[in-house]
């Protein structure tokens, strides 16, 4: 696996969990 | 090592802005903490841990209110300079090369070369999604953290009325405040300021060896090359 694609997982993966996980932060209201 | 040195090198503009990032995130996060904490104590509060912090709405929002106007911005712009060219600028494309281009320019159907990611030789759907693949997912991280930016700004403006001793609002009450739109518009315009004018100073500024920039002799007039 190149690290062209890992770069393209990571940040694609990191984006998709970070807003998952804030907006939960929101709608538990915390 | 050869091999190892290759590939960072490859990899670079990906490692390095990635790396700031993540270091940056971690600045905010401190000081973010530190100007919470000025707060909690000024109202008579008990200041909080960063793993609190971490878990708030107050940084959540401010995280995410930032995240939505960079992808408004990169999402406006590609589909912007589908249509729109300012001539002599690096940034634009040709001024008679307006809008999707023919399939030959595109290497798209008939045109598609062995090399050609699979999609593009399908022909079908697959084709139609992967031909807009960028402004698509550009698009809905944009919507997807604007809709974080809503109910993480609800969260923590609710936590503010309370603690001013008002009445919290409903989400869609969120949406007619001006925390919410003040929080977004601040953003918007920003970017909005840097796309023009990245597009007009490249018309007669150089940044010799970058791709961002014509190459330092090419005249004022010459559109879309790059250095």
């Amino acid at each position: 696996v190149s690290l062209t694609r890992i770069l393209f997982i990571a940040y694609v993966g990191v984006i998709t969990i970070a807003l998952v996980y804030f907006t939960l932060v929101g709608l538990l209201g915390r | 090592v050869t091999g190892v040195r290759r590939t960072l090198r490859d990899n670079g503009l990906g490692l390095v802005f990635g790396l700031l990032f993540l270091a940056m995130l971690v600045g905010q996060a401190v000081s973010g903490l530190a100007q919470y904490n000025d707060q909690q104590i000024a109202i008579g509060a008990e200041p909080v841990s960063l793993g609190h912090y971490l878990t708030s709405s107050s940084f959540a929002v401010d995280v995410v209110e930032n995240w939505q106007s960079e992808y408004l911005q990169f999402f406006l712009y590609i589909f912007g300079t589908i249509w729109l060219v300012q001539r002599g600028s690096s940034e634009s494309k040709e001024v008679d090369r307006t809008g999707v281009e023919s399939d030959a320019d595109q290497l798209v159907g008939a045109h598609a070369r062995s090399d050609s990611p699979c999609w593009v030789r399908a022909g079908d759907w697959r084709t139609a999604v992967f031909s807009r693949s960028l402004g698509i997912v550009l698009g809905a991280i944009f919507v997807l953290s604007w809709f974080a930016q809503s109910v993480t700004g609800w969260a923590a403006y609710n936590a503010e009325q309370l603690g001013n001793r008002e009445d919290p609002v409903t989400w869609l009450g969120y949406l007619g405040e001006p925390d919410f739109w003040n929080r977004t518009l601040q953003n918007w315009q920003s970017e909005m300021l840097a796309v023009g004018s990245m597009a007009v100073l490249a018309v007669y500024l150089r940044q010799r060896g970058s791709p961002e920039s014509k190459p330092v002799g090419a005249a004022h007039g010459d559109t879309s090359e790059t250095g």
